[in-house]
């Protein structure tokens, strides 16, 4: 039951970027077209920049489950898989930490706005900020995931 | 912070940050701001100040005040107007004869209530008297009257104010960061841009622009703003020790841009920048349907009462 | 900040990704400081919001349906006919297109990040190894820096009250030379490492370039209209991004016809993976740059500095070294944004030209982006390609020593950069 709701969230998840990315795609290209004809809009370049933070903080997600978040390797040459092991673990703990202090201030943030606008537009800066929150709450469910699944090969491994 | 900046050991520490550059009348004052209100209070409020939006980006800095970070920063009225819509009445078209109508209603009780009113938002105006200058159109195109200006692509703060007053003039205002417009004009991406003088000259703009019209459509008045928490924090005889300066910063802020409104004038024409004199009523006639579309007329009305008109 | 920079580095050699160790870093300064933790969040946020950037994701996406609407293939079959008989022949190739990229993008990582999607596996194939292909790739991307546009040409004149049109020009000397220097040390390791050699290419006919050129007619159009789009005003650089997409999907679409939604589908998927791990790096950078700014480092530097000597040549080499030690940790925007103001009023004192500090400064500092350890656009090459950095770095060392011999060859000699704008516009 979680699996099949986790494979679905995927693939909405999936869609969602990729038609925000397209969007932001389109967006950017009509103003190109409009102001070709002398009428340009005020309002794409902030949708564009609202459409840009949610695909960034979506896709985090994406990036996550497809470990394409790069580090610097040099630690593969000095340690033992064993001990590389437990820093993965260690990293992955601190990883959900510092999502956890995202998803708490980021909500923070959120619900103490100020009536800040983005900027050429009529709507709250807080839709900005809530793509963080929101994104960091997708990667902490991930990570769990991904330590409860590492813990389990190990133990796997060891018995 | 558990770890200060060297010297960092007032009690009250402050941190102010602009847009312009280091040479630019905004820093200047807040730098005159800084030392004065530092030696004033023998030390005891610390006052660091960061040019180039190098601290923040202005509305960053505004929403940090806001939440009650120790910092302030000098902003326009519209982009204040984002949370007191009261206050786009300073930068609308037309709105004030000159700075001296201007200057006798930010006396009035009218605007000190408005003030009162904003430290509810979190945010201390400690004074809005930095008259930067006036804002104009800067185009390639010779703009000499409405007609010349019709459809014109202009490049705009952003502000809805401000786009509203390009759109009822007969321009085409479109969003683009003041650092693309350079290209922009370059190019022909967009045909020209709304902006005072030191603006113009110190960014280099005059280069890529053949024309100004001087429509002076408003001027540009802004605040220097900081965090209400923090003032709050202060002895009255330091709040007033504050606000004394501040004042005292906006007027050498207006000064030094007069100065060097003038003096950049001389040195655009100098580099082949034609301004054109242009009939001013008939951009404030066609400006006008800006108080109906924003919804501004009660307050102008109210802003009128004030100043007998 | 100190036990920022602690954190940081040790977070980094333990292999926790880039991004996580960065905003961690930061985290840590906001805890132990007195600065409301929310401006943490808000300063991640606007690391996005910043119009520039978004030429970044477009010509990332543009990468990927480039590739699969068969322009690329196509283009680099061009290009295997055109310099396959040379030593290094798609290196070569490599180098002249980040040139060509020069003039149509503003941004290196966008080029970096492209490049690295359509060429590393033909180089691969080639026998290069993917050091030699990641690092080149990255390291040839600076030259997009200094042909206009260039968004950090325009930030430092924006900044530093230079004139954006002087810098411009005198970008384009030095951008001949990157290229140049960065052709003949591509030989050298070529030569050495016996990479792509084949002596059984001769050189094409002309009846070969001619049915091959036919043949990719529309990739060749593709920086052709997008340069002729920009220069006549239709768009900007940014925005071009935007154009790249929708023509290279035109083209996939309606005249190669090898483009299909399923593989549009595959392309919008990689890219937005791509663009995010490129982008959650910028965003936390600026949580660092923040407390750099709020300690006022750069005040505490500048004193430094200007302690230590005042010859002006000597200032100038001093000034590059910082930089270059700037630039080996932190973002080129940021360093953009903190540094010129800092570097070119010590510098105009020394007397040196703000436009030739200028063309300088930008081009190490978009550098900053390809060195180790640290750097956007490296670490957008390593994602795509799946590289480590001890392999990059290993790869890309010839190239990097090749660039930092022609920034200081450009530092001591002021007429190579103000040569072309003094005769064009003046002194
Ligand atoms: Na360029
Ligand atoms: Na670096």
């Amino acid at each position: 039951m979680i699996e099949k709701m986790r494979i679905g969230w995927i693939k909405i998840e999936e869609l969602l970027t990729s038609w925000l990315l397209l969007l932001l795609v389109g967006l950017v290209f009509m103003e190109v077209v409009v102001r070709a004809f002398g009428s340009p809009t005020t309002w794409s370049v902030g949708l564009a920049q609202l459409v840009f933070i949610w695909v960034i903080f979506l896709g985090a997600n994406q990036a996550l489950r497809n470990h394409a978040h790069v580090g610097v390797d040099a630690i593969n040459y000095f340690l033992k898989p064993k001990l590389r092991i437990v820093v993965e673990m260690v990293m992955h703990v601190l990883m959900i930490l510092f999502l956890i202090f995202l998803i708490y201030y980021g909500s923070d943030m959120v619900l103490s706005t100020t009536g800040r606008l983005i900027t050429g537009t009529q709507i709250p800066y807080w839709t900005v900020t809530l793509a963080i929150p929101t994104g960091s709450m997708l990667m902490l469910l991930t990570a769990l995931g991904q330590i409860f699944g590492k813990w389990r090969s190990v133990k796997g491994n060891n018995e | 912070g558990s770890e200060g900046a060297e010297g960092n050991d007032g009690e009250y520490t402050l941190r102010l940050g602009v847009t312009q550059n280091e040479q630019n009348a905004e820093y200047q004052a807040i730098y005159q701001f800084k030392e004065a209100v530092e030696e004033r209070s023998a030390g005891e409020i610390e006052v660091e100040t960061y040019h180039s939006d190098q601290l923040a980006n202005i509305p960053d800095l505004i929403e940090q005040a806001s939440l009650g970070a120790d910092v302030g920063t000098v902003t326009d009225a519209a982009q204040l107007s984002d949370l007191k819509k009261e206050f786009s009445i300073i930068q609308s078209p037309f709105m004030f004869e000159d700075i001296s109508e201007m200057e006798q209603f930010l006396e009035s009780d009218l605007y000190q209530e408005w003030v009162e009113e904003f430290t509810e938002q979190g945010i201390r105006i400690l004074s809005f008297n930095f008259q930067l200058g006036e804002r104009n159109l800067a185009t390639t195109h010779p703009v000499t009257n409405a007609a010349d200006f019709k459809g014109s692509v202009i490049r705009t703060s952003g502000a809805e104010i401000v786009n509203a007053t390009v759109s009822a003039m007969g321009g085409s205002p479109t969003g683009m960061p003041w650092t693309e417009a350079y290209p922009g004009l370059e190019q022909g991406v967009i045909d020209g841009v709304e902006a005072h003088n030191t603006a113009i000259y110190e960014s280099s703009m005059y280069e890529v622009i053949n024309h100004i019209a001087k429509t002076n459509h408003y001027q540009l008045v802004s605040a220097l703003i900081v965090s209400e928490e923090w003032f709050d924090s202060l002895p009255e005889e330091f709040q007033e020790i504050v606000l004394e300066e501040a004042k005292a910063a906006g007027e050498t802020a207006s000064e030094m841009s007069m100065e060097s409104s003038n003096e950049y004038e001389g040195l655009m024409k100098e580099a082949g920048v034609e301004f054109h004199e242009v009939d001013r009523e008939e951009f404030k006639e066609l400006a006008d349907s800006v108080y109906e579309t924003m919804g501004l007329q009660e307050i102008r009305d109210e802003v009128n009462a004030v100043l007998g008109k | 900040m100190t036990i920022m920079l602690i954190v940081f580095f040790v977070l980094l050699f333990l292999n926790m990704p880039v991004a996580f160790a960065i905003g961690i870093s930061g985290v840590v300064y906001f805890l132990s400081a007195d600065i409301p933790n929310s401006l943490a969040i808000q300063q991640f946020a606007t690391g996005t919001q910043s119009f520039p950037l978004l030429a970044v994701p477009f010509f990332v996406l543009a990468g990927h349906i480039l590739n699969a609407s068969g322009i690329t293939s196509r283009l680099i079959k061009f290009a295997n006919i055109l310099t396959g008989h040379m030593i290094g022949g798609l290196a070569q190739a490599s180098v002249l297109l980040s040139a060509m990229m020069g003039g149509i993008s503003g941004s290196a990582t966008a080029d970096a990040a492209m490049q690295s999607r359509i060429m590393t596996n033909d180089m691969l194939r080639r026998g290069y190894s993917k050091g030699f292909s990641t690092g080149l790739i990255s390291v040839s991307s600076i030259i997009t820096a200094t042909f206009p546009p260039s968004i950090g040409l325009i930030l430092y004149g924006f900044i530093g009250g230079v004139s954006i049109n002087k810098l411009f020009i005198g970008g384009i000397i030095p951008g001949i030379l990157l290229t140049v220097a960065l052709m003949v040390s591509v030989y050298f390791v070529a030569k050495k490492n016996n990479y792509d050699q084949n002596n059984t290419f001769t050189p094409p006919t002309m009846k070969e370039v001619v049915i091959s050129f036919k043949d990719c007619i529309w990739a060749i159009l593709f920086p052709i209209l997008l340069i002729v789009g920009i220069r006549f005003g239709l768009f900007s650089a940014s925005e071009g991004g935007a154009v790249a997409v929708v023509y290279a999907m035109t083209v996939g679409f309606f005249f190669h016809r090898e483009l299909s939604w399923k593989k549009l589908k595959a392309c919008l998927k990689d890219a937005v993976t791509d663009n995010s791990m490129i982008m959650l790096i910028i965003a936390s950078a600026s949580i660092f740059s923040y407390v750099i700014a709020f300690e006022n480092f750069p005040r505490t530097m500048s004193q430094f500095v200007t302690g230590i000597t005042e010859n002006s040549q000597l200032l100038f080499l001093l000034i590059l070294l910082f930089v270059f030690i700037a630039g080996l940790f932190m973002e080129a925007t940021a360093n953009n944004l903190m540094l010129t103001p800092i570097f070119l009023p010590i510098a105009e004192m020394a007397g040196i030209d703000p436009v030739h500090f200028g063309v300088v400064m930008v081009v190490l500092i978009t550098f900053g982006g390809m060195t180790p350890p640290l750097g956007v656009t490296m670490f957008a090459v390593l994602s795509i390609t799946k590289t480590g950095v001890v392999e990059y770095t290993k790869g890309a060392l010839p190239f990097i020593i090749t660039v930092l011999a022609v920034i200081v060859m450009i530092a001591m000699f002021p007429s190579i950069v103000l040569f072309l704008p003094n005769l064009l516009l003046g002194p």
